[in-house]
């Protein structure tokens, strides 16, 4: 089966890295970027399968990631995750068509079930030996 | 008990203040865990942030690298126990603990 691909958008590099490594030892091929450009990038190369966004200011800009995203590519699932004071923009974001909007700190067994309901994989995190 | 570890690049995180992602274990009070650890990963460097994490998820025990001593008394007013000083891999430093082996300033054989 062929991995889901996942692209991970956030301007804090750290955060990317840990959650990339992390998705890619669960069996995601998980890309990072960390810039609007980099990501617009990514999705063209390596058509991801869902964008995690994460939203750091108030004026939630990671929507207007959304929405080139999905302009681009229908298809592609986005699922938000914001910071304290960004819970409005993930409101936002979810009438606007982000598929689940999940809060900082991240819980990564909450990201991965996310990531598989919205590809409508029904793996369930509960039945895996393999956690890392 | 819930036990929270701060963890840095699959270490202890050296300092407290420093922890990029944390793990939440419970054990099942006979030196095994009661579920599967859990990862939390935290989106910047926080120790008060952290500290309301550990509040707010009821943790009972830490287990970190260096602490300042103002949230070493906080957490210690809070009754939460704070195993610190320790070195090595926190999948080791979990081990240890279930085993009642973990102490203060322990320096693991899986320490870099």
């Amino acid at each position: 089966m062929q991995a889901i691909k996942v692209l991970i958008v956030d301007t804090e590099m750290e955060f990317t890295s840990i959650l990339t490594d992390r998705l890619c030892s669960w069996g995601f091929a998980a890309t990072a970027a960390n810039s609007f450009e980099e990501a617009l990038a990514a999705q063209a190369t390596l058509a991801p399968d869902v964008a995690v966004i994460v939203l750091r200011d108030r004026d939630g800009r990671g929507l207007d990631l959304m929405h080139l995203l999905k302009a681009n590519d229908p298809a592609v699932q986005v699922i938000l995750l914001f910071c304290k004071g960004s819970a409005i923009a993930g409101m936002r974001g979810m009438e606007r068509g982000a598929a689940d909007c999940i809060p900082l700190p991240l819980e990564l067994r909450v990201l991965i079930e996310s990531i598989r309901k919205v590809t409508g994989s029904n793996h369930s995190i509960e039945n895996e030996e393999s956690a890392p | 008990m819930k036990i929270l570890l701060t963890v840095q690049e699959n270490s202890i995180a050296p300092r407290f203040d420093q922890a990029s992602e944390v793990m939440i274990a419970e054990d099942d009070g006979q030196a095994g865990l009661a579920a599967e650890p859990r990862t939390i990963i935290l989106p910047y460097r926080s120790a008060e942030e952290l500290s309301d994490l550990i509040v707010k998820e009821g943790v009972q025990c830490v287990i970190c690298g260096g602490i300042e001593e103002s949230f070493h008394k906080f957490f210690t007013w809070k009754k939460i126990t704070v195993i610190d000083g320790v070195i090595g891999g926190h999948t080791e430093a979990l081990q240890r603990f279930l085993a009642g082996e973990l102490r203060p300033g322990m320096v693991l054989p899986s320490a870099k």
